[in-house]
């Protein structure tokens, strides 16, 4: 498609169409489909999921099956489906990103749930707006969050609060479910930069596990990136935990093993830096 | 967002990768139940995303394989059990033995409506089938995604669906085989019918066209393997060239039955009526992929076969079809014709012919005219035609004008054939080019063959500008200016024109024949086609008519300074001065060999004073120049006065009669002498000639001009003959009457005509002599650019530097490099055979 117009023109335009997107996930106007996954109930679109996954696209087609002809698509909440997964992944749909979130760990009664909020920056980078996120400290019923004191808050926005590596994880899994591939390489990307600081995490020994349980053998992308996470960090060998993983997941034992032969050959072969 | 859900997260429940196969059997049976609900119409209840997540789950614990291999089972035995005997039941003796064996006998309602309901058993089963699989292909989507891709087997839908071609469509269901002692698959019913169909339509009958839309998109949703290759469509690989044979047949028969029963212009539309029908049929009733292919078949058997007799008949064929003017056959016909020849052969050939034919036509009956009635030509005066003087009868025309009759006559029969063919290309042939191209070629062809073309365009030029002024309007003339380009355009020799025209202008503009607005429009249309050089001597006629017409004023006002009334009295000078290369030769009296008696051609003494005075004038601000008075082509106004006839007391003679007369300059030179001589006196022939040297055959029509023509017979002759001899006697007739005022004494010299024969071939060398030059003219251009040439490569350039002008002979061109060699403007390279090098 080409744009005429300048490049602020172009801006302003599509900061109209994310705008008018955004209040179409907030208020649900016009929705002619509603999607459940536990007590989390969505009102969306065909029109904006059914043309950017087949998943949905061939549950809403054809009408014999009770999706279409009820119009609600119910995801009981097991693997891959997780409900922060799916709330990010409507997110997505409607605003091209989804925000910094973490996972709730389980068994965790999670209060405080963090509500996204999306804010359309003006300043422009690669003749994209760029949509910053930031979260919005709730404080739970009853009980008023003094920004100034708060955690959150205090370290400053855009930094992630804390580590998010096992969301990216669960993201990536519904997105290989539900056929969505930008939303898959969009989650790979989050996964490797924040995996930079937070390799050494309870957190990434969570998305490694999930990684592994979530999808298929030969979905790779994730998989090569907890690989990648474990052969540049190599200590992580030594932790009780990627030693009781690799004890009993030989998937992953086997990536990681092919990946150290990898980089021998290629240090013999004078290739290695090359590569990296 | 819609909906705040509670704010407490249940843990995920944690898939065990340990427990595979303990999870594998309650999802297939999930996926089971749902395949037969499907396929019994019972899937409202099915949830897609529990379906899916089955899947999914299956293959998440790489159970891909398995599943996929138990689907198929499961479909092949649903195939062989629900749908297969329904097929079985439609395939009866009755039907097999019908659509194989052909036997006659059975009437085409009873053969329909056994097709059709065959044809909707199939479809039936196949939309049911095709749909159940369509679905299960949804439900499976993941398995395919990941499990089917990389195993590279086809997709459980291509499997799944090749059940309906290896168990029905290549299978002979039922005992029918046995019983018949036949050989079938049931694809040979499927396409035996469906081409039966297809040809009852044909021949009129009414058919379920969706039916066979439905079965022909089940052949194209079917392949020959699961692979499913784009090109291995069954409806392209069995059903197509079934089809595209049958049709072939189909239309041979009826293209030899066009052929024997009905004539060009009802095959004409016929074809395009089928053309049309099965363009509509792939629309509607089989698939686009055939719409080219099949109207190919029906170009090459209904136009191409047998194009050529169809063209030929008697009577509607292509030559009927011009000579009747039928627009609508040949517009049909072109457009058959463009689909089957780019070059359109055969329409070409006979256009061309019948050009050619239709234009020596116009010779031949030129020929076999008589003109000799004016009411043949219409518009040319009777008594130009008298002057012919060996004619008894006024109305009838000299041979001279009847030429020119003919001559007008032809260009106007050339136009009208021109009108006919171009208004076929532009209603019929769709402004084609190759036809616009061979047709015009034609034109040039015919054009050319006939040798006097130039000087017969020439004249019809004359004959309008002249009668332009006679009462038609502008637009009628523009229309007239136009068409003679476009013959124009169709000459050869163009130079011959030019000679030709540049006479016939001549003529025109010294007696005022035509309107100076008119003729510049002509010049200009004729420098816009032809360029500069062509138009150049006809601008330089205008221009000389201009500057003469100031120095006539001038002159007038030169004379009444001086005050010198005796000289403004007795005459009043018009001048011509024309430039000699711009006027032609027989105008300027360099055409006979009695040019020095012309000059010496003797004045009266009144005349001849002023013509020294003009001199005088003329030369004071030109010296150095000549002038010389062309006495041939000029006219003179005489006022003369017929005294009243004594012991006339009643009519016009009773009266003293004055009258303006308009004679040619011999003429008023001749009737000075009568004026000195005695009442009763008289003057031979002879005398005449000696007083005024005037050549013999000038004076000879400038006396039949006034003393035989009635009009303007000032002087009577002895014998009192319609011919001029040279023992002839003239007095002045003082009995001259005449009804106007002014009368102008006929001139021969102003008419054009056409040239007799010996007068064409004058103009013929002429132009030889012309050409010879301007040959010269051309090779010295080129060699000099070019130094040194082969003696073909100059030719050929001579020929196309000169392409503009005529066509040069070969030998001429020849001839004319032989003569620059003598005269050392270039040499032969030695060593070379025949090439030449420029000689500075």
């Amino acid at each position: 498609m080409s744009y005429t117009g300048s490049g602020e023109q172009q801006d302003e335009s599509r900061n109209e169409l994310m705008q008018s997107l955004h209040q179409l996930f907030e208020k649900g106007s016009y929705s002619d489909l509603i999607v459940k996954c536990g007590d989390d109930v969505y009102k969306v679109h065909k029109a904006i999921l059914c043309s950017r996954s087949v998943y949905f696209q061939k549950a809403c087609d054809n009408m014999a099956f009770q999706e279409a002809q009820t119009g609600v698509i119910d995801f009981e909440v097991e693997e891959p489906v997780h409900p922060v997964a799916v709330k990010l992944t409507m997110h997505y749909l409607y605003h091209l990103d989804y925000p910094h979130q973490p996972m709730p760990q389980d068994g965790d009664a999670v209060t405080g749930v963090t509500e996204p909020e999306t804010v359309a920056n003006t300043t422009s980078h690669d003749g994209d707006a760029v949509h910053l996120t930031r979260i919005r400290c709730n404080a739970e019923v009853g009980r008023s969050c003094n920004k100034k004191k708060c955690q959150k808050h205090k370290r400053g926005r855009g930094l992630p609060p804390s580590s998010n590596l096992t969301t990216h994880a669960r993201v990536f899994a519904i997105a290989e479910y539900l056929v969505i591939p930008g939303l898959k390489v969009l989650a790979v990307k989050k996964f490797r930069e924040e995996v930079q600081k937070s390799w050494n995490s309870d957190d990434f020994f969570e998305a490694m596990e999930v990684v592994y349980t979530s999808t298929g053998e030969d979905v790779r992308e994730m998989r090569d990136a907890i690989v990648d996470a474990i052969h540049s960090h190599q200590e992580l060998l030594d932790s009780v935990r990627v030693k009781h993983s690799l004890r009993n997941n030989p998937p992953l034992t086997f990536d990681v093993l092919m990946r150290l032969r990898q980089t021998a050959i290629l240090k013999e072969t004078g290739l290695y830096d090359e590569w990296r | 967002m819609a909906t705040r859900a509670n704010n407490k997260i249940r843990p995920i429940r944690r898939a065990n990768v340990h427990k595979d196969a303990s999870e594998f059997e309650p999802c297939w049976e999930l996926l089971r139940d749902a395949l037969t609900s499907i396929h019994t119409k019972n899937a409202g209840s099915l949830s897609f995303e529990q379906l899916y997540r089955a899947s999914y789950k299956i293959v998440l614990r790489k159970k891909g394989d398995l599943l996929y291999d138990r689907v198929k089972d499961f479909e092949e035995l649903w195939f062989s059990n629900h749908i297969m005997p329904r097929i079985a039941e439609l395939v009866s003796n009755n039907l097999v033995s019908q659509a194989l064996l052909k036997p006659p006998g059975t009437s085409a309602h009873e053969r329909r409506e056994m097709s059709q309901k065959f044809l909707r058993g199939i479809r039936d089963a196949w939309e049911d089938h095709n749909m159940s699989m369509n679905m299960i292909a949804d439900i499976l989507m993941y398995l395919d995604r990941t499990y089917t891709a990389e195993s590279k087997k086809p997709s459980i839908f291509a499997a799944t669906i090749g059940l309906f071609r290896n168990h029905i469509l290549n299978n002979s269901l039922g005992s029918a085989a046995t019983e018949l002692n036949q050989d079938f698959i049931i694809f040979d019913i499927l396409s035996a019918v469906s081409l039966d169909l297809i040809n009852m339509e044909r021949d009129g009958d009414i058919i379920d066209r969706n039916l066979l839309r439905n079965i022909t998109s089940m052949l194209e949703d079917l392949y020959e393997t699961d692979e499913e290759i784009a090109k291995q469509k069954l409806y392209l690989t069995v059903f197509e060239p079934q089809y595209i044979r049958n049709s072939k047949e189909f239309y041979n028969k009826e293209c030899g039955k066009l052929l024997q029963e009905s004539d060009a212009s009802t095959w004409l539309r016929h074809t395009q009526r089928r053309l049309n029908e099965e363009q509509e049929r792939c629309d509607t009733t089989l698939s686009i992929l055939t719409t080219d292919k099949i109207a190919n078949v029906v170009e090459s058997e209904l136009i191409s076969a047998k194009l050529d007799d169809f063209l030929a008949m008697e009577g509607s064929g292509l030559r009927a079809m011009i000579d009747n003017n039928r627009l609508e056959d040949l517009s049909i016909l072109y457009q058959l014709i463009s689909r089957v020849d780019k070059s359109k052969t055969s329409l070409k050939t006979t256009l061309q012919s019948r050009v050619m034919e239709l234009g020596l036509e116009i010779e031949q009956t030129l020929r076999n005219t008589d003109f000799s009635t004016p009411s043949a030509v219409g518009g040319l005066e009777g008594e130009e035609a008298a002057e012919g003087g060996d004619k008894s009868k006024v109305q009838t025309l000299s041979a001279a004008a009847q030429q020119t009759a003919a001559a007008i006559r032809w260009v106007d029969d050339v136009l009208q054939l021109k009108d006919k063919f171009d208004n076929l290309w532009k209603v019929c042939f769709n402004e084609d080019l190759v036809l616009q191209s061979a047709m015009t070629k034609s034109f040039s062809d015919f054009i050319n063959r006939f040798n006097r073309s130039s000087e017969y365009v020439s004249l019809f030029i004359d004959d309008n500008l002249k009668r332009g002024i006679k009462g038609k309007t502008e637009a009628e003339v523009d229309v007239v200016l136009d068409k003679a380009i476009i013959l124009l355009r169709h000459l050869q020799d163009r130079d011959m024109f030019e000679r030709y025209y540049q006479k016939h202008l001549a003529k025109r503009l010294l007696h005022g024949k035509s309107e100076v607005h008119t003729e510049k429009d002509m010049v200009y249309r004729m420098k816009a086609e032809m360029g500069n050089h062509f138009t150049a001597k006809f601008e330089g006629m205008f221009k000389d008519m201009v500057v003469s017409s100031e120095l006539t004023d001038k002159y007038r006002d030169h004379i009444r300074s001086l005050g010198d009334i005796g000289l403004s009295k007795t005459a009043e000078l018009n001048i011509n001065v024309l430039t000699t290369n711009y006027w032609p030769w027989d105008v300027m009296g360099r055409n006979s060999q009695e040019e020095g008696a012309k000059a010496d051609c003797i004045y009266p003494p009144a005349i001849k004073r002023l013509q020294e005075s003009f001199f005088k004038f003329y030369l004071k601000d030109r010296s150095g120049r000549v002038l010389t008075w062309v006495s041939s082509a000029g006219t003179a106004d005489i006022k003369c006065v017929f005294p009243k006839i004594p012991g006339k007391e009643t009519g016009s003679l009773s009266r003293e009669r004055r009258y303006e007369l308009n004679v040619s300059t011999y003429g008023m030179i001749v009737l000075m002498l009568f004026n000195d001589l005695a009442e009763g006196e008289s003057l031979s022939f002879e005398e005449i000639q000696a007083k005024t040297n005037i050549p013999v055959s000038d004076l000879m029509r400038t006396m039949a001009s006034i003393s035989i023509a009635p009009k303007a017979r000032v002087l009577v002759k002895d014998p009192p003959t319609k011919s001029i001899k040279a023992t002839d006697t003239f007095s002045y007739n003082a009995h001259f009457m005449s009804k106007t005022i002014k009368i102008k004494a006929p001139t021969i010299s102003s008419l054009s005509k056409v040239e007799g024969d010996e007068e064409r071939k004058q103009t013929e060398k002429k132009n030889d002599q012309t050409r010879a030059h301007v040959i010269d003219a051309a090779i010295v251009r080129i060699m000099k650019q070019r130094k040194q040439l082969s003696h073909t490569q100059l030719t050929s350039e001579v020929i196309t530097q000169l392409a503009n002008r005529f066509k040069p002979e070969i030998s001429l061109i020849k001839k004319r490099i032989e003569d620059l060699l003598v005269r050392e403007y270039m040499e032969r390279v030695e060593g070379e055979v025949s090439a030449y090098r420029y000689l500075a």
